[in-house]
């Protein structure tokens, strides 16, 4: 079936709707971090910057200070959350595909008494709110003297995330073809060799989906750090972030600078992987 | 036939027994539960646990500290926190949280799918833009949208004004049916690319056949939307809903960043953290979670129900 | 070594399905055993237990005079075929066929040699270092035979091997099985859906329905003696005709009455079936190949049917004549009520013999017309006889 012209051309205006819906934002917000205070402040507002600067950035990544805030005090406070979010990101993503890998393929493919039955006990947790378990988490972080320390933050993203990557990957691992690991078994592995020299191997799409949507979802976490942390040497960048907005209300460039470093990293895992992570989401249903 | 039931008895005795299984097996048993142990011991240590702690605090008197003793005083915490109006104003809101997301994110989301389903020229290239939103930082989402809206130097009041729209600027965010829209708004940025997913994957997993062998019969491209498509993709209607509702009770960040914890904006897990960590109320502000929850697991199955149903 | 021994084996699913119900089989040292039989009669699932990738619920399984029936895949000595070919997409075709010699721990230069050979037996040589996304379908299938016979296992499982190449090439993959598999004489278990594949390449043929053997034996013997209606049916294509007929004795001969048709059976045949005899009077069922109409007849002729021809198709050497029953059993079967209906019924897992439409195979020379009436001659010495009740052939 060729489309027709009409078709075409409803094709074409709702896919530039849709990359307007996307990228607009984004796109604003960069040229609102090139620009300078004043003329965010306009009326009627310049959306385009007249004479692009980096200044924004330079403060927060510790350059020059800006005159009319005292922005330098924070840019290293801003270095030093990016630090900790890619840090508690790359230790979190370890652990939970460590974790979900191996949990998503057991539930799977090996069966064992009550393996169903607690399959849905790890996936109903999805739906608890973290609040209903942050009272007693900051009790345990408290008693393991874990309180605003890098690895109890890790922890409670990890047990955070853990279910819902978990899911994906049981999911994942079902719609594979069975058949290369049994052939592996009548070759001669144990099941133990068969997982490791085919399965595992067999899996790698998946697996870089996997870490892919699961820093993503660490890279974001703002409500249990904002719970759970309270030192510099612990915030992410997200809840600095949100500090920044209580100080610098109206300083759009500085704070869409901020927001917009923030994004780097994870938009580049997002276009990158782009493929393998639609592949594992999609799958999710 | 005799023989065979037998066996099939003996295999059974011997199955509930665990004496059955060949060496491979019980390998697999073996590995399986070595494999999931660790999942379940970090599920067990750090929710399971930490939960049972948190209900069992629902249901003790609220003490200042978390580790001094406590009455146990039942559903109290429970009574008192649906009592309070606060919690109804925002239970309520987030109730027009849910609606408004769905509103907008289902046929939105069936409309990008119908758009993006197909392959065409730059498809990869729109699919990849298309999940950005949902990759960033909710945080970021609301810092980015948040200039948009600001009262004097907006550039929606801008634009607004330069049209002749509105007269004056206006103050979006303190008009609570404004500031709602526009949660939503930026709530649905990000969600939205995942639920056009669901969709996508669901229109895909339809044989081009079914179209070609309508379109022979004589349908229109409405017709075949009506007639084939929307009843095939139940099964991802329901994950689109319970995706759609279980983020937007959750919501939580969008709000925070563009409008503080504002009573006329206000959700309810925010209310939540407002009495359990501005006003202290631990116990009562995990009553008030404990019942978020259990509402959205009801929801969940409520979904999951509803599609066996259609479905069998 | 000698062979595979299936022994009152059964497989009863969690679910309470049994799909595998007591099946006895024993394949000889060197014999290509074929497993042909519709979806879902336990087929595969027999070939997995034997494999061990299915537990065996009852029963004893022997490979090479051992008893595996309790022993994981890696400790059975086989290898297998899979319908998808299971390749190992990460490993060249190297690895693929080498991997069962390295975990067995075998020399890397022994490896070397013994991959080097397969390959050349199967014409691959040149292909060693391609990964299995860079081959064609019926290149994957090539890899996977050598795979299997690289391990010079005890036994060979096959699970229908072919069935994902094209028509073409399937023909020609058959043959170079048989071939392989009489070289290297090692006892091989085939499953296959389609029963021409099992002709052609079994030495025997267990036919599987509902998790039963319903007859084993050579080809041969499957085609001139099935022992049930199943197997009748299941078993030449197009499949043989099944008709509902009275068998009577007239002047001391067996004639089987269809409609106002009359086939007398040759003393020497019904002689051959003592139990004919014992049917006289009753309704039998009978069965007639496409193959054994021989021609046009004369009205004059004995041993022929009348029928009004529906359709007919010329395959060049070979001409289809399709017709609704027999012009005279029609309108009888409308008084009996049922007619042919019970024999579907008896047999209704095979649509082939629930239709009323039967068929001849006649000479591309005969003449026939649409529309029209005409008298076909059956060859009375190969009417098969079926008890209706059973379904058993009559004996």
């Amino acid at each position: 079936m060729r489309p027709t012209p009409a078709a075409n051309l409803v094709r074409v205006a709702g896919v530039t709707l849709l990359i307007l819906w996307s990228l607009g934002p984004i796109v604003m917000g960069v040229m609102t971090s090139m620009s300078t205070q004043p003329e965010t402040q306009q009326v009627p507002a310049r959306w385009i910057p007249e004479d692009p600067t980096l200044d924004n950035y330079r403060a927060l990544l510790g350059g020059e200070k800006i005159s009319s805030d005292d922005a330098a005090a924070d840019s290293s406070q801003y270095g030093r959350a990016i630090v900790n979010t890619a840090l508690a990101t790359v230790v979190t993503t370890a652990i939970v595909l460590a974790i979900s890998v191996c949990a998503g393929y057991g539930f799977s493919r090996t069966e064992f008494k009550g393996s169903k039955q607690l399959l849905w006990i790890v996936l109903a947790t999805m739906v608890i709110p973290i609040f209903t378990i942050v009272v007693a988490l900051y009790k345990l972080m408290a008693e393991l003297q874990l309180i605003n320390t890098f690895a109890g933050l890790v922890l409670v993203y990890a047990s955070s995330t853990a279910p819902l990557a978990i899911w994906l990957f049981y999911n994942y691992v079902r719609d594979l073809p069975p058949d290369p690991e049994e052939a592996a078994l009548i070759d001669g592995c144990t099941r133990f060799g068969a997982f490791r020299r085919v399965v595992l191997p067999q899996m790698r799409s998946g697996i870089a989906a996997l870490t892919a949507i699961v820093m993503l979802f660490v890279w974001g976490q703002f409500l249990i750090p904002l719970l759970l942390t309270s030192t510099e040497e612990t915030k992410p960048v997200t809840v600095i972030i949100t500090e920044f907005i209580g100080k610098y209300t109206t300083n759009y460039p500085l704070l869409t600078a901020a927001g917009i470093l923030a994004v780097i990293p994870p938009a580049i895992i997002a276009l990158v992987l782009n493929r393998h992570i639609r592949g594992m989401l999609s799958a999710g249903g | 036939m005799t023989t065979g039931s037998t066996s099939g008895t003996w295999g059974s005795a011997r199955r509930l027994l665990g004496f059955d299984l060949t060496g491979s097996a019980r390998e697999g048993a073996n590995l399986g539960r070595l494999l999931v142990l660790p999942a379940i011991a970090f599920t067990a240590v750090l929710i399971i646990y930490p939960l049972i702690v948190g209900i069992n605090t629902s249901l003790h008197e609220n003490v200042p500290t978390i580790n001094a003793p406590a009455d146990f005083v039942g559903l109290e915490n429970y009574t008192n926190a649906l009592k309070q109006p606060s919690v109804g104003s925002s239970a309520v809101q987030t109730v027009w949280y849910v609606l408004l997301a769905l509103a907008i994110e289902i046929p939105a989301g069936l409309a990008i799918a119908a758009l993006l389903h197909r392959n065409f020229r730059g498809r990869g290239l729109v699919m990849a833009v298309l999940i950005l939103p949902w990759a960033l930082p909710s945080v970021v989402s609301g810092v980015l949208w948040r200039r948009v809206f600001d009262p004097d130097s907006g550039l929606l009041n801008s634009a607004l004004v330069q049209l002749g729209v509105i007269g004056e600027p206006h103050v979006w965010l303190a008009d609570k049916g404004w500031a709602t829209l526009f949660i939503v708004c930026v709530h649905v940025w990000g969600m939205l690319p995942l639920v056009a997913l669901v969709f996508i994957a669901g229109m895909q997993a339809i044989p081009d056949d079914v179209y070609a062998a309508s379109a022979v019969d004589g349908a229109t491209p409405w017709k075949q939307f009506r007639h084939i498509t929307l009843p095939l993709l139940l099964p991802s209607l329901v994950v689109a809903l319970v995706v759609g509702t279980v983020n937007a009770i959750n919501i939580f960040d969008e709000i925070y960043v563009l409008n503080g914890t504002a009573l006329n904006t206000r959700s309810i897990l925010m209310e939540v953290y407002n009495q359990t960590f501005i006003a202290g109320q631990f116990a009562q502000g995990l009553a008030l979670a404990i019942l978020v929850g259990l509402v959205t697991g009801a929801l969940a199955i409520g979904y999951a129900m509803l599609l066996r149903r259609r479905t069998v | 070594m000698s062979g595979i021994q299936l022994e009152r084996v059964s497989k009863e699913f969690p679910n309470g399905f049994v799909a595998v119900d007591g099946i006895s089989l024993d394949v000889a040292d060197g014999e290509f055993m074929a497993l042909v039989g519709p979806s879902g009669c336990g087929k595969t699932t027999t070939l997995r237990m034997v494999a061990g990738l299915e537990e065996a619920t009852a029963g004893t399984i022997r490979i090479g005079d051992r008893d595996v029936t309790d022993l994981p895949p890696r400790k059975r000595d086989v290898a297998m075929v899979f319908q998808s070919y299971a390749l190992y997409a990460h490993m060249s075709v190297r690895g693929n066929i080498g991997f069962g010699l390295k975990m067995a721990g075998m020399p890397k230069a022994e490896i070397a040699s013994r991959v080097d050979e397969a390959a050349s037996i199967l014409g691959m040589t040149e292909l060693l270092d391609r990964k299995p996304r860079e081959l064609s379908g019926g290149q994957r299938q090539r890899v996977a035979m050598g795979r299997a016979i690289v391990r010079r296992p005890a036994a060979f499982l096959m699970d229908e091997p072919l069935s994902n190449l094209d028509a073409k090439l399937r023909v020609e993959m058959r043959g170079e099985i048989t071939a392989l598999q009489r070289r290297i004489e090692t006892p091989t278990l085939y499953v296959t859906h389609d029963q021409t594949e099992a002709m052609t390449m079994g030495d025997r043929v267990a036919i599987l329905r509902d998790g039963v053997i319903e007859q084993l034996g050579t080809p041969g013997e499957l085609y001139e003696s099935p022992a049930n209606m199943f197997v009748a049916s299941f078993i030449g294509s197009p499949a043989m005709n099944l008709i509902n007929g009275r068998c009577e004795m007239v002047d001391g001969r067996v004639t089987i009455a269809i409609g106002e048709a009359r086939i007398t059976i040759p003393d020497a045949v019904a002689a051959a079936h003592s139990e004919l005899r014992g049917f006289a009077g009753r309704e039998v069922c009978v069965g007639i190949r496409p193959e054994d109409f021989i021609d046009v007849a004369d009205p004059a002729d004995d041993d022929a049917v009348d029928v009004v021809v529906t359709r007919s198709e010329s395959l060049g050497a070979e001409l289809f004549v399709y017709f609704e029953e027999f012009a005279h059993a029609r309108a009888q079967a409308a008084g009996a009520a049922g007619g042919l209906g019970n024999v579907g019924s008896a047999v209704d897992d095979l649509e082939a013999t629930c239709r009323s439409t039967m068929v001849a195979r006649l000479d591309r020379d005969c003449e026939v017309a649409v529309g029209e009436r005409c008298r076909l001659r059956i060859d009375p010495t190969r009417v098969y006889l079926f008890d209706p009740e059973t379904t058993g052939a009559i004996r």
